[in-house]
C-alpha cells in the first residue's frame, strides 16, 4: 500500500489515475441516477430543487474534471513510454505530484457536501450567479480552489507528457512514425498548456470576487458577467476536444489491429489531428449564441463552427476506411470501437446542428445539448475508453478479460445509453428545459422520461457488469502473454504486466508498426515506405 | 444621414478604374508570362489569379465602399493584399527562375536579409500592426499618396511574409515545426489587433462617423468597426491556419498508406 | 536532467503566459485609472529588471548570484507592498473599484510568483537553477507589461 502511495514508475502513476477515475466515475454515475429518478416522472418530489442543482452541478464537474480528463492521462502516462519504446517519463515526480494534486482536488470538492452544500452553479457556474450575491454558501468556493488543484495537475501531466514525447523516442521513431495515440496525445497536451490557464485565471478572478468583494463580474459595481463567460469557454471549448482527442487516439490504435490492416491515411489522421486543436480557439463564442452579442459575432463564429466538423469527419472516413477491406475480429473491444464510430458521428451531427445560430437559439439549454453532450462524451470518450480497457487490459495485469461477460457488458451499455439519451434529443426538441428539477406534465415528456430513466438503470446495470469483469479477470482472468491480439505497436514487446524496467533493451524503430516488422522480416513496413524517414 | 445608396447602384457606379493600377497589374502580368512562355505555364494560373485579385481589390467597388463608407469593407480589401493575394502570387513563381533569381549575389544578399524569417516576420506584422494605429490609419485615409503607399507596404511586406512558407526555393523554407511557430505566432498577433478593434469603442476611425451614406448593409459605425475586427479576427486566423496545416501535411510526405 | 527541466519550465511558461495575457486583457478591457506612484513603480521595474539580469548570471550556479537575485527580488516585493499599503489607506482596494479589482488581481498574482520563485532560487539544487532562472526572466517579462498597462497606459 505504501508502495503505491509513494510511487513514481508511470505504470503505477498511471494505474494510480485509472483507479481514481473509477471511483469518480461511479460518484458521478450516483449524482446522474439521483436526477434520473428524479426525472422520472412529472411534478416528482424526490429531491428538493436545491440538492437537484448541487447534482447535476456535481455529476458535470466530477465527470468532466475527476473522470473523463484523469483516465485518460492515466491510459496516457502508462502506456505512452511503453509505445515510444522508454522506460520511464521524463520528469516523473511532476507526474506523480500532478495525480496527487488532481485526487486532492476531487477530495476537496467532495467535502463541500458536508460543509454546508456542493456547488450548486452548473458546471461552468455563470456569473452573477456565481457572485456572493446569489450563492452564499462555501459551495462554490469549494469548486473553484477544487478545481484550481485539478488544474495544477492537468498542465503538470501535460508538461511531462510533452517533455516524454519530445525527448525519451526510441532511435529511429522519428515524429512521423508515433504510434497515432502518441501524436494525439502530445497535441492534447500541448491544447492543455494553452486552455487550461483560460480556466485558472477564470477561477482566480471568480476567487477574488467571491473571497476578496472584488468585482469582476458583478454588474451593479461596473463588473462583466458576459467576461466570465467569454474566459470560461476560451476554456471550456478546446477543454471538449481535449477529452476526446485522446479517445480517438485509442481508437486509431484498435481499430488497425482488429481490422488487420495499417490505419487509413495516417498523415490526414496526423493533420486533422492539428485542425482540430487550432480551429477550436475559433469556435467558443457558439456557446454564447444567445446573449446577444451582435449579428457579426454571430455569423463569424457560426461559420467557425461548422468549419471544425471536417477535420473531426476526416478521421471518421479515416477509420471506416481502415477498417474497409480489412479481416474484422469482433472481439469486445472492437465492439465498443466500432459503436464509437455510430455513437460519436450521432453526436457529432447534433453538434454541427448547433452550428446553425437559429438551430441554437431555439435548443440551448434544452435536452437537445444534453443529448449531444452525451452523445459526444459517453458515445464517444466513454465507450472508446472500455474498448480501450479491453484492449490493455491483460498489457497491465497479464490476464484476459471474460469475452462473454464482455458481450453482456457491451450489449447493455449500449441498449442502456441509447435508450437513455436518443430521446432526449426529441424531449429537447419539444422544448424540455434542462437543469430544471422537474417538468410538466405535457404531452410525451413523461414517456420519454421514463424511457430515459429505464435506459439509465440499463446502462448502470452494464456499468456494474464492466467493473465486475475488471475485477474477476483481476483474479479468474486467463493468462495473457505479451501479445495477446497480434498487435503492432511496441508496447506489446514488453511483459505483460511490463517490468519495472520496460525494455530489457530499448528497440531500434524503422517504421510506424515496428512488431509487424519484426514478426514480418521478409515484408516490412519500412520498404514498402521506401524513403526513409529523416 | 447622408443620401442613401442601393447595393445595385453601388456595384454599377462604384468601380475605380485608376490608370496607374490597372497599368501595373498589366504589368505584372505581361512580364509574368513574357518570362515563363518558353518554360511552360504550370504554375502560371495561381499567379494570374493573384493579379487578377490584386486588380479587383483596388479597383472594385470594395476598394470605393472602404474608402468612404465602410470600415469593414476597408478591411476585407487590406485581408486580400497582405494575406491571399501575396501568396497567390508567391505559389505562381516558377522553380527554375527563382533558383536563377538566386544564382546573383545582389539577389541572394537581399533574400538572406529580408527572407530571414525573424525578419520577415516582424516585417508582415508589425506593418500590420502600425498602419492600425489610428493616427496612421486616418492619416492614409486623408492622403491619397499615403494611401497608395500603404497598399503597397501591405503588399510588398505580405509577400516578404510568406516567403519563409511558400518560396519557390525549397532550402529557404522553414521546416515544419519553424513554420508552426512562425505562423501561429502571426495569427495571435492578428487575432489579438481583430479582437482589439472588435471590442474597442465606435470611433477609432472617424471618418466612418461621417460616411457619406450610411445603414449600408445594415451596419451601423458600430456594427462596422465590430465587423471589421471580428473579420481580421476569426478568417484572417483560418488564412494562418491553412498555412499551418498545409506544412504540417507537407511534412508528412506523400506516402502510401504504411 | 537539466535539459528535461528547461524544456518542462518552457512548456509552463507557455500556460503561464496564457494566465497572465488574460488578467492583463481583463485589465485593459475595464480600462480603469488611478493616480499611482509612478516614481515607486519605475524604480520597482528596475529592480526586478536589474534582477532578470543577475539571475542570468546565476543560472550558472553562483551562489553569489542567485544571492544577489534574491535580494533584488525581496527589494521589489517590499516596494510593491509598500504600494499597496498606502492604495489601501488612500482607499483604493480591492473591493472598492473596479482600478482596485483588476489591479490587484493583477499585481497580487504576479508577487505571489516572485516570492515562489524566490523560495525557488532558495531550495531548488544548482542544477535546476537555469530553469528557476527562465521563470524569473518570465516574470520580469510579464511585469514591463503590467507596469506599461497600469502605471503607463493606466495612468489618472
Amino acid at each position: 500500500m505504501t508502495e503505491w502511495l509513494g510511487a513514481i514508475d508511470h505504470k503505477r502513476v498511471g494505474i494510480l489515475y485509472m483507479l481514481s477515475a473509477l471511483l469518480f466515475f461511479l460518484a458521478g454515475g450516483m449524482e446522474a441516477m439521483v436526477m434520473r429518478a428524479q426525472l422520472a416522472a412529472p411534478n416528482l418530489k424526490l429531491v428538493t430543487p436545491g440538492v437537484y442543482n448541487q447534482m447535476f452541478t456535481m455529476h458535470g464537474t466530477t465527470m468532466i474534471f475527476l473522470v473523463a480528463m484523469p483516465v485518460l492521462t492515466g491510459f496516457a502516462v502508462y502506456l505512452i513510454p511503453l509505445m515510444i519504446g522508454a522506460n520511464e517519463t521524463s520528469l516523473p515526480r511532476l507526474g506523480a505530484l500532478s495525480f496527487w494534486l488532481q485526487l486532492f482536488g476531487g477530495f476537496l470538492l467532495y467535502i463541500s457536501f458536508a460543509t454546508g452544500g456542493a456547488p450548486n452553479a452548473g458546471w461552468f457556474s455563470y456569473a452573477p450567479l456565481s457572485e456572493n450575491t446569489f450563492s452564499t454558501g462555501t459551495g462554490l468556493d469549494y469548486w473553484a480552489l477544487a478545481l484550481l488543484m485539478v488544474t495544477a495537475g492537468s498542465i503538470g501531466s501535460a508538461i511531462n507528457l510533452i517533455v516524454t514525447i519530445a525527448t525519451e523516442r526510441a532511435p529511429g521513431m522519428t515524429m512521423r512514425l508515433v504510434p497515432l495515440f502518441v501524436w494525439m496525445t502530445l497535441v492534447t497536451s500541448v491544447m492543455i498548456l494553452f486552455a487550461l490557464p483560460a480556466l485558472a485565471a477564470s477561477l482566480v478572478m471568480l476567487l477574488s470576487d467571491r473571497l476578496l468583494h472584488a468585482h469582476f463580474f458583478d454588474p451593479t459595481q461596473g463588473g462583466a458577467p458576459l467576461l466570465w463567460q467569454h474566459y470560461f469557454w476560451i476554456f471550456g471549448h478546446p477543454e471538449v476536444y481535449i477529452v476526446v482527442l485522446p479517445a480517438f487516439g485509442m481508437i486509431s490504435e484498435i481499430i488497425p489491429v482488429f481490422s488487420r490492416k495499417p490505419i487509413f491515411g495516417y498523415p490526414f489522421m496526423a493533420t486533422s489531428t492539428v485542425a482540430i486543436a487550432f480551429l477550436s480557439y475559433g469556435v467558443w463564442v457558439h456557446h454564447m449564441f444567445a446573449v446577444a452579442l451582435g449579428r457579426n459575432f454571430l455569423a463569424v463564429f457560426a461559420a467557425a463552427s461548422m468549419l471544425i466538423g471536417v477535420p473531426t469527419g476526416m478521421k471518421i472516413f479515416g477509420w471506416i476506411g481502415t477498417m474497409w477491406g480489412g479481416s474484422i475480429r469482433f472481439t469486445t473491444s472492437m465492439m465498443f470501437a466500432v459503436a464509437f464510430l455510430l455513437e460519436f458521428t450521432i453526436g457529432g451531427l447534433s453538434g454541427v446542428a448547433f452550428a446553425a445560430v437559429p438551430v441554437d437559439w431555439q435548443m440551448t439549454d434544452t435536452y437537445f445539448v444534453v443529448a449531444h453532450i452525451h452523445y459526444v462524451l459517453f458515445g464517444g470518450t466513454v465507450f472508446a475508453l472500455m474498448s480501450a480497457v479491453y484492449y490493455w487490459f491483460p498489457k497491465m495485469s497479464g490476464r484476459m478479460m471474460d469475452e462473454s461477460l464482455g458481450r453482456w457488458n457491451f450489449w447493455l451499455v449500449v441498449i442502456g445509453f441509447n435508450a437513455a439519451f436518443f430521446v432526449q434529443h426529441f424531449l429537447g426538441l419539444m422544448g424540455m428545459r434542462r437543469r430544471v428539477y422537474t417538468y410538466p406534465d405535457l404531452p410525451g415528456f413523461a414517456a420519454l422520461n421514463l424511457i430515459s430513466t429505464l435506459g439509465a438503470g440499463i446502462l448502470v446495470f452494464g456499468i456494474l457488469l464492466f467493473c465486475s469483469n475488471i475485477g474477476m479477470s483481476l483474479v479468474f482472468g486467463a493468462k495473457a502473454g505479451n501479445d495477446p491480439w497480434n498487435a503492432w505497436t511496441l508496447e506489446w514487446s514488453a511483459a505483460s504486466p511490463p517490468a519495472i524496467q520496460n525494455f530489457a533493451e530499448i528497440p531500434q524503430v524503422r517504421s510506424r508498426r515496428p512488431l509487424w516488422d519484426e514478426k514480418h522480416p521478409e515484408a516490412p513496413d519500412w520498404v514498402l515506405a521506401g524513403e526513409s524517414d529523416a | 444621414m447622408g443620401r442613401r445608396m442601393t447595393v445595385r447602384q453601388l456595384l454599377v457606379t462604384g468601380w475605380d478604374w485608376e490608370p496607374s493600377i490597372i497599368f501595373g497589374c498589366a504589368l505584372l502580368a505581361m512580364g509574368y508570362a513574357a518570362i515563363v512562355r518558353k518554360q511552360g505555364l504550370a504554375r502560371a494560373p495561381y499567379f494570374l489569379a493573384g493579379v487578377f485579385l490584386l486588380l479587383l481589390d483596388l479597383v472594385s467597388p470594395l476598394d470605393t465602399l472602404g474608402d468612404q463608407y465602410l470600415f469593414s469593407a476597408h478591411v476585407l480589401q487590406h485581408f486580400f493584399l497582405a494575406l491571399v493575394i501575396p501568396p497567390l502570387l508567391l505559389l505562381g513563381v516558377p522553380r527554375w527562375f527563382a533558383i536563377a533569381a538566386m544564382d546573383r549575389p545582389a539577389i541572394r544578399k537581399v533574400e538572406r536579409a529580408i527572407g530571414h524569417p525573424p525578419v520577415s516576420w516582424l516585417l508582415g506584422v508589425g506593418v500590420m500592426l502600425a498602419w492600425h494605429i489610428p493616427v496612421l490609419f486616418n492619416a492614409a485615409l486623408a492622403n491619397d499618396t499615403l494611401h497608395i503607399f500603404q497598399h503597397l507596404t501591405f503588399l510588398v511586406t505580405g509577400t516578404i511574409f510568406w516567403w519563409p512558407i511558400l518560396s519557390a526555393v525549397e532550402s529557404r523554407r522553414l521546416p515544419a515545426l519553424g513554420a508552426v511557430a512562425y505562423l501561429f505566432s502571426a495569427c495571435l498577433c492578428c487575432s489579438l489587433l481583430g479582437a482589439f478593434l472588435t471590442f474597442a469603442p465606435v470611433g477609432l476611425y472617424p471618418a466612418y462617423l461621417h460616411a457619406p451614406a450610411s445603414g449600408l448593409f445594415g451596419l451601423d459605425p458600430q456594427s462596422d468597426q465590430q465587423l471589421g475586427g471580428l473579420l481580421m479576427w476569426v478568417p484572417g486566423c483560418f488564412v494562418y491556419l491553412t498555412g499551418i496545416l498545409a506544412s504540417v501535411r507537407r511534412w508528412y510526405g506523400n506516402e502510401a498508406t504504411a | 536532467m537539466t535539459r528535461r527541466a528547461q524544456f518542462g519550465m518552457a512548456m509552463f511558461l507557455v500556460s503561464e503566459g496564457v494566465f497572465f495575457a488574460l488578467l492583463i486583457l481583463a485589465f485593459w478591457y475595464f480600462r480603469q485609472r488611478a493616480n499611482l506612484n509612478f516614481a515607486a513603480g519605475a524604480i520597482d521595474t528596475g529592480l526586478l529588471l536589474a534582477s532578470a539580469l543577475s539571475v542570468w548570471r546565476a543560472a550558472d550556479g553562483s551562489r553569489l548570484w542567485v544571492t544577489v537575485t534574491m535580494v533584488l527580488g525581496a527589494a521589489f516585493l517590499i516596494g510593491q507592498s509598500d504600494q499597496y499599503v498606502h492604495l489601501i489607506r488612500g482607499g483604493v482596494t480591492i473591493s472598492a473599484g473596479l482600478f482596485g479589482t483588476t489591479f490587484f488581481t493583477l499585481t497580487g498574482m504576479h508577487g505571489l510568483q516572485v516570492l515562489a520563485g524566490l523560495i525557488a532560487l532558495a531550495v531548488v539544487p544548482r542544477a535546476t537553477i537555469r530553469a528557476v532562472a527562465l521563470y524569473w526572466q518570465f516574470l520580469a517579462a510579464v511585469w514591463v507589461l503590467i507596469f506599461l498597462s497600469a502605471y503607463v497606459w493606466g495612468a489618472a
